[in-house]
């Protein structure tokens, strides 16, 4: 768990409300997991066994809220004990920066402290019901008047899809060797004596760098899982190998989509989705969230999906007749 | 002309619309990586489900088709006529006791 002060945050969304401008004091954000007291009455030191749960934290401290204009009271003020949704980041308002999403969040004690010249100071602690998942910016909060897609935006285009292979919670795999035979068995490294497990399953596609045999295996691979620590992919080497390295280009346990708009005007339909694709071409529709339409709130959603989530990751946004949209997409693998 | 591929149930496709749309993206490395000016020349499809997607690049459906969010209806034609099991010797004559 930590601790921020209200200006690191740039995108701080609840429910559509985006409560970032708001913060000014400190907000302390994270999960925690959850033990339990287990040594004995007579024992001389505390022993704790963990229970496989984790519980969400968030908190805001000290923000200063107007209370006839400022968004936050309908966010948090006005109505407790609803279940909210949350988008916290404080890497920057950024497409492929990192955020947390909190889902069934509820503020569980708004706390007044004080209130002058149309301005509230509160206290408001949630308490989070469900899950808590680090995820990647995949649209960043920002306004559309026509059709978006974020793949589209060309070469060093800020709005550019999410590469996973680069991401740095996409763990780099060290191989030990991989055989002369076609196809290649690739055997991992070990730590300690033990043989690190690779985590794949077949038909996972693998990107290689680094690789000495020959021919080398760098680039996308499919794997084909042989036991644990071993796999083999569709080389035919002759010249044995005895380095590289590789990671995973999908995922394959599904993930959450969080979507927050917070300004919405004019369209009478607004389509937004998360498109997945595993070669940078062709792209899939990945999450789908409902059209928005002609009525709007602010507007929050959490969809889960399940099986492949592909390497590359866009925003699309399909919109009919002519107004603004201000959204936040984003996405969490499993 | 017959369709052979089809967009599966709660699937929804965007893809280069054309060879030479294809081929922009084939040469820059991907999609995200065209330039302005060739994304300015390039053109693509939405087709959604139950939609023919036979134009796609072949390397795309080989993806989408292993995982079944595209179906190839040339591998999956149903058997029109099903096969009939005649009855055996034996149980004719069981049948005429």
């Amino acid at each position: 768990m930590a601790k921020y002060a209200g200006t690191q945050f740039n995108v701080f969304l609840v429910d559509g409300y985006n409560l970032a401008p708001s913060l000014s004091e400190a907000v302390t954000m994270g999960k925690e997991s959850i033990t339990q007291q287990t040594n004995a009455f007579n024992a001389t030191s505390e022993e704790h066994t963990p229970l496989n749960l984790e519980k969400g934290v968030l908190s805001v401290g000290n923000g200063f809220f107007d209370a006839v204009t400022d968004p936050i009271h309908g966010a948090v003020g006005s109505s407790q004990g609803i279940s909210r949704i949350v988008c916290a980041a404080i890497e920057d308002n950024i497409i492929g920066r990192h955020f947390m999403g909190f889902q069934g969040a509820i503020d569980s004690k708004f706390e007044l402290l004080d209130s002058r010249d149309g301005l509230v100071r509160a206290n408001v602690t949630y308490l989070i019901s469900g899950n808590v998942e680090e995820g990647i910016i995949v649209q960043h909060l920002t306004a559309y008047t026509a059709d978006w897609d974020t793949k589209t935006g060309g070469a060093g285009a800020p709005d550019s899809p999410l590469d996973f292979t680069i991401d740095p919670q996409n763990r780099v795999m060290e191989i030990a060797s991989n055989s002369m035979a076609n196809p290649t068995i690739v055997t991992m490294k070990t730590f300690n004596g033990n043989p690190i497990p690779h985590g794949l399953t077949s038909t996972d596609l693998v990107f290689f760098s680094g690789s000495n045999s020959t021919p080398t295996l760098n680039g996308s691979r499919v794997a084909t899982v042989i036991s644990p620590t071993t796999f083999s992919v569709p080389v035919n080497v002759s010249v044995a190998g005895t380095l590289g390295s590789f990671v995973r280009e999908n995922s394959n346990a599904g993930g959450v989509g969080y979507l927050q708009v917070t300004a919405y005007s004019g369209f009478t339909v607004c389509l937004n989705r998360i498109m997945h694709s595993a070669n940078d071409s062709a792209y899939a529709a990945l999450v789908s969230f409902a059209d928005l339409g002609v009525t709007y709130l602010p507007t929050k959603a959490r969809i889960a999906v399940v099986g492949t989530v592909d390497r590359y990751l866009a925003s699309f946004g399909d919109v009919t007749g002519s107004g603004s949209v201000t959204v936040f997409m984003g996405f969490c693998r499993n | 002309m017959s369709i052979r591929y089809i967009v599966a149930k709660g699937q929804e496709f965007v893809y280069p619309a054309d060879p030479a749309s294809w081929k922009l993206i084939q040469d820059a490395g991907g999609w995200s990586k065209l330039s302005v000016e060739a994304n300015a020349l390039m053109k693509h499809k939405i087709v959604k489900e139950g939609g023919d997607c036979s134009d796609m690049d072949a390397s795309s459906l080989a993806i989408y088709v292993a995982r079944g969010w595209i179906i190839d209806t040339f591998a999956s034609v149903p058997t029109l006529i099903p096969e009939i099991e005649l009855p055996t010797e034996s149980l004719v004559e069981e049948e005429g006791v």
